[in-house]
């Protein structure tokens, strides 16, 4: 069991002060803008004496969505670099747990850093919601604001669904796709292949993540998606690659 | 007894290795030489797993397969390591994974060559990426050790005190079988020379048996490769002949 629990901290140790680096960059860079945003809303309402600017404007304005996808592309990049290059195969190949097993931890590794960055962003959210809800005019808030605004707003929605259950597993399935495709690059590239599913998948994520409440037919499509994704590369890395070996006579894989 | 029996293996364009048949008992330090292109690295990555051949390659008359595999280290110059961890994560990792790691000669070596253990590899020079790359091989507990060009990049003394470490702790069950170009170097210390040319076996003497002869390693490859002592002078002659046209 040790064994596989080092490979399992290879992995993190290769790329998980990095990946913390980043949360803690865009969450703060988040917390900031927002803040700022929200100082400009309030003197504007001091100054009017109305209008003062939604929570969800406020998320808008402060750019969080957009931080949030270029940590996320950031984080992508890591995770495909570890353990790419070709060399590094030399020592996996030769580990005791097969290297197609070490294609599945690092897939689990890779999963749960996107679920840690889902849950980073969640409290953030929470949080910066919380202190907008303290800091607005006790007249433009109610006890439902921060509720409503998950419901609302289409990015925290896609975040924390609340009671929203297709949702929350459309979740489940593009983290534990978007961590497989994330490990296929560098096992790939190992073997000379450059893998372009991971800047796809990455790119569709972005693209689709932001989810209305009850829009079933959106949710249903991405989650299919993500689940044919997931079957190709299980395809891939498990069938298709021996054959292709015994076919070209490449690389083996041990 | 690590034996390579009838290999072959070809590329798309190319046959890298030709029948090859060599048997290496264990205690020796080998030395592999041959051009850029011989076969040298295609047979070291073969005996690996690391290819698909033809043939047969054996490890105590086992296939090699993940099994067996740790018997066999391998040293090279394209670096087996993990660029993003440090020594001592490397030290964890492999005790691990190899249950003949020697801990012992780990630190012993990584205090010889006054490698840092908490940084990562990736900051480390070229040298010290070399010896790093080596005190692994080394310290895994393997029979077999492979190295492939371990120090290019190394200075002279750096080498020569590599080369006097290896003797001093190599145990009578270890081989080591070294590619490199630096053959006056690892003539002192070896105790069989096999050459590869065009992937095939081309010669295969043990040094005593040269000394017997009265032969250098250096003459014996030159003569085994037909390499003619003129031909440098004879070009020049060409190019910068008084009537060269």
């Amino acid at each position: 069991m040790k064994k596989h629990l080092s490979v399992f901290g290879l992995f993190a140790r290769s790329s998980i002060y990095k990946i913390i680096g980043v949360i803690l960059l865009i969450s703060a860079a988040q917390a900031f803008f927002f803040r700022m945003e929200l100082d400009k809303a309030l003197k504007a309402y001091e100054a009017v004496g109305s209008g003062m600017a939604t929570l969800e404007k406020m998320l808008a304005r402060g750019a969080f969505g957009e931080w949030l996808a270029a940590g996320f592309i950031v984080i992508t990049v890591f995770l495909c670099l570890t353990g790419h290059q070709a060399n590094a195969g030399y020592t996996i190949q030769r580990l005791s747990v097969s290297e197609k097993l070490t294609f599945i931890y690092q897939g689990i590794y890779n999963t749960l850093i996107y679920v840690t960055l889902a849950a980073s962003q969640i409290v953030l959210a929470y949080f910066l919601c919380k202190y907008y809800v303290a800091s607005a005019p006790q007249e433009t808030v109610s006890d439902q604001t921060l509720f409503l605004a998950f419901y609302r707003n289409q990015l925290l929605h896609g975040l924390l669904p609340l009671e929203d259950m297709a949702l929350w597993i459309r979740n489940v399935l593009l983290a534990i796709c978007l961590g497989f495709t994330a490990a296929q690059f560098p096992y790939k590239f190992r073997r000379g292949k450059f893998e372009a599913t991971v800047i796809a998948m990455a790119m569709y994520v972005i693209v689709y993540f932001r989810s209305e409440i009850g829009d079933i037919f959106r949710i249903a499509s991405v989650s299919v998606i993500a689940l044919m994704i997931g079957a190709e590369i299980v395809f891939t890395v498990f069938m298709r690659e021996d054959e292709e070996e015994e076919e070209d006579g490449s690389e083996r894989v041990s | 007894m690590l034996e390579i029996k009838n290999v072959t293996k070809k590329y798309v364009f190319k046959k890298a290795l030709s029948d090859v048949s060599v048997s290496f008992p264990r205690g020796e330090i080998v030395g592999l030489f041959g051009e850029n292109g011989a076969g040298k690295t295609t047979l070291m990555k073969s005996i690996l797993g690391f290819h698909s051949f033809e043939g047969d390659i054996t490890l105590d008359g086992q296939r090699i397969s993940p099994k067996n595999i740790a018997k066999i280290s391998y040293a090279t110059s394209e670096h087996s390591f993990f660029p993003n961890l440090t020594p001592a994560g490397h030290r964890e990792f492999y005790s691990e994974h190899f249950e003949g790691f020697s801990e012992k000669r780990f630190k012993g070596l990584m205090e010889f060559f006054e490698l840092p253990m908490h940084k990562p590899l990736r900051f480390f020079s070229m040298g010290q990426k070399n010896q790093f790359e080596v005190i692994l091989a080394l310290c895994q507990g393997a029979d077999y050790i492979l190295m492939d060009e371990p120090f290019a990049g190394n200075d002279i003394f750096n080498r020569e005190d590599f080369y006097k470490v290896l003797l001093g702790i190599l145990e009578p069950n270890e081989t080591v079988i070294l590619s490199t170009h630096l053959i006056e170097e690892v003539s002192e210390f070896i105790g069989r020379a096999v050459l590869i040319r065009c992937g095939r076996i081309v010669g295969d003497i043990g040094v005593s048996e040269l000394e017997e002869q009265g032969k250098t390693l250096m003459s014996y490859i030159k003569e085994t490769y037909n390499y003619r002592a003129d031909r440098v002078s004879r070009a020049l002659d060409e190019i910068s002949g008084e009537d060269g046209k």
